[in-house]
């Protein structure tokens, strides 16, 4: 893998596990709110 | 009208901004499409500013107001010209601009509605009104929301006054997004239309943008003065014109009238002038003048009634203090229960670095992360922003300079501020994520997961401004009182006090939200930001209780159960000081009713809970305690 290859892949993992980090402290919200939808 | 006050108020604040850039002699050094939203900041403290001096002299007759905006509007005439000719937007560029729309719809929901924000009705909406009432300002005795400088609430009471309480919750929507025009404007030198918008909306719907902009919180309006405070000292830096320095003056004076941050942010700026500015000692003394011109007059007002210009932080040690306003006991209980509460993580170097992540991820409950955080972007674009900037390390431009005096003010208000609340630094940001976003651009095969952080982040943050807009759209076609009845808890019992109390009774109220909806003369009775109604009960004193509301000539007692009031026991101890009054015959109750307190006003579905509310009338003719009443 080129280091190019590698920092892109990096970036795309940076992003995604920091906005499941953030979003999972809305959890409760989150099923609330799916469960007043449903 | 209130739309005409609106209107009146916005174009004042744009010409009056435009007048003060053309004094320093920087305006025609701006971009076109900068100097506008410039004009807007400047221009909202210069209203701020000048409508004290009438507010403090007692001299807020009808024709005052309008009398200190007309002059404004002769600077609008230095606004016009030089806008290049509208392009046809981008399928992107047009696709942002219909979400800054929506958004805008969004908020325009809630300025139509009365405000029920805590905070607001407690004083950021209450004191203009109270001002307006008194027919000038009338010094409040009261550490963090009374005796504290007060320049956007000024601006609050012009709105009122011309245009009612609507005016005064449109004023808020616009002032709101002045913040956002000057992101958009200002990234716009490095960044293209489509970035610079995306920016602008990201900025608009972070969390804590969305819960005060539309309120009388302060910090999105402080958010202009740090953003041209910051930017301004960037460019005597980096062109060495010092005239920049009299615009960063300025900007720092409207925020230490507006906060006391504002100080700590004055002392970053001139910190960094003396490190890296033009004319080191001239341009420290011009930026100085500036600022302490347009931003001593509240410290002078707090330090002119109650002897401590920071009240009531120096009370221990300054002289020719006013008596009684604060005490070792009720500075105790302040360091006690508000700094033990507001202070969650050590302030050290450690956690000034943990710090924004710890807030972001996980916060805790002293930061208010939740319904007030600063969003996801910020933690989003940073390594992307250390990757595309760590070149320009050894040249700081503009941004540079603006981001040192950026951390500067955050490791002070970190280290030696009495408040760890996420909303306390969301000033900070704007400069923040416009330099992150133009370091991050910079990198290069990065533009897709870049974007797509940046299209999570919009999806986010507008989604949950659509979740909290729900309860302005259920107002459509809704009377006041019932929007009011559902929003704020007890506020059946100030509709009673209203309706049924003469107008000469004063009422303690330890309902704090309620001071904006009470008609009726009050004493805010918080039980740890006040000295003179004292409701902790560690040593049980209700001859002291009786005493201190005799002294106030309160009349009524509006309180709520203590185990329900928010502060831990001992603290708020009304309940069981009214029921020792109930029983030695020093009052009696008149109303009796229960408030409803929802885990969510904009998700009522979710439940919450009822609590007790009384009003009680006092009975000095039968109170035993009332011979001992000196």
């Amino acid at each position: 893998m080129t280091l190019s290859k590698f920092s892109q892949w990096a970036a795309w993992a940076w992003v995604v596990t920091i906005l499941a980090a953030y979003l999972a402290q809305f959890r409760d919200l989150l099923s609330s709110l799916l469960r007043i939808a449903s | 009208m209130s739309g005409l006050a609106l209107l009146f108020l916005t174009a004042a604040a744009l010409g009056y901004g435009a007048l003060l850039l053309r004094a320093c002699g920087v305006l025609a050094d701006l971009a076109p499409r900068e100097r506008a939203p410039w004009s807007f900041a400047l221009g909202f403290g210069a209203l701020g500013w000048l409508l004290f001096w009438p507010a403090a002299a007692h001299g807020l007759s009808p024709w005052v107001m309008p009398g200190v905006l007309a002059p404004g509007l002769v600077g609008l005439s230095l606004l016009r010209g030089g806008w290049s000719r509208p392009t046809k937007p981008s399928n992107i560029t047009a696709a942002l601009l219909c979400l800054l729309a929506a958004v805008a719809v969004l908020d325009l929901l809630q300025a139509l509605a009365p405000p029920a924000d805590a905070d607001s009705g407690a004083y950021h909406f209450a004191l203009p009104k109270l001002f307006l009432a008194q027919g000038g300002l009338i010094f409040q005795p009261l550490a963090v929301e009374g005796a504290v400088p007060l320049l956007p609430q000024m601006t609050s009471m012009a709105a009122l006054g011309l245009g009612g309480e609507q005016g005064m919750t449109l004023w808020a929507m616009v002032s709101g997004w002045g913040s956002a025009w000057l992101v958009w404007a200002i990234s716009r030198r490095w960044l293209s239309s489509e970035w610079a918008l995306a920016l602008a909306l990201a900025w608009k719907t972070i969390p804590a943008v969305i819960y005060a902009a539309g309120t009388g919180q302060v910090e999105v309006r402080t958010a202009m003065f740090v953003t041209i405070g910051t930017l301004a000292v960037a460019e005597a830096t980096v062109t060495g014109r010092i005239r920049w320095l009299a615009v960063a003056g300025l900007a720092c004076g409207f925020f230490m009238a507006a906060k006391f941050p504002g100080l700590v942010f004055a002392g970053a700026v001139g910190l960094t002038i003396l490190t890296l500015g033009p004319q080191r000692l001239r341009g420290a003394v011009l930026f100085s003048a500036a600022a302490v011109v347009a931003g001593c007059q509240w410290y002078g007002w707090n330090w002119w009634h109650s002897g401590d210009p920071v009240f009531p932080m120096l009370w221990a040690w300054l002289p020719h203090r006013a008596e009684g306003l604060w005490s070792p006991e009720a500075a105790a209980l302040f360091a006690h229960a508000f700094i033990g509460i507001e202070l969650a993580v050590p302030r050290d170097p450690l956690w000034l670095v943990l710090y924004p992540f710890k807030a972001t991820l996980a916060p805790l409950d002293a930061f208010e992360g939740g319904r007030s955080g600063l969003g996801v972007l910020p933690l989003l674009l940073l390594p992307f922003a250390v990757w595309g900037g760590w070149r320009a390390w050894r040249q700081p431009g503009r941004l540079g300079v603006a981001l040192l005096v950026l951390g500067i003010a955050y490791a002070v208000w970190f280290l030696f501020g009495p408040s760890q609340r996420m909303r306390h630094f969301l000033p900070l940001l704007p400069v923040l994520l416009i330099a992150l976003t133009v370091a991050a651009i910079r990198v290069r095969n990065m533009r897709a997961p870049l974007v797509a952080a940046f299209a999570a982040t919009l999806a986010i943050q507008i989604g949950a401004q659509g979740v909290f807009s729900l309860k302005f759209m259920r107002t459509i076609g809704q009377d006041r009182d019932t929007f009011l009845s559902e929003g704020l808890p007890g506020y059946e019992g100030a509709r009673w006090i209203n309706g049924n109390l003469p107008a000469d009774v004063k009422v303690f109220n330890s309902l704090r939200w309620l001071n904006y909806v009470l008609e009726r003369p009050y004493f805010y009775a918080h039980p740890l930001y006040q000295n003179l109604v004292i409701t902790a009960d560690g040593n049980n004193d209700v001859a002291r209780f009786w005493r201190q509301l005799r002294q106030q000539e309160i009349t009524h007692l509006f309180f709520l159960d203590r185990s329900l009031s928010g502060f831990p026991l001992g603290i708020d101890a009304t309940a069981v000081f009214s029921a020792q009054l109930t029983a030695l015959g020093c009052a009696k109750e008149l109303y009796r009713g229960q408030a409803v307190r929802q885990l969510s006003r904009t998700l009522p579905d979710l439940g919450g809970s009822t609590f007790p509310i009384s009003v009680m009338e006092l009975l000095p003719e039968n109170c035993p305690l009332e011979l001992k009443t000196p």
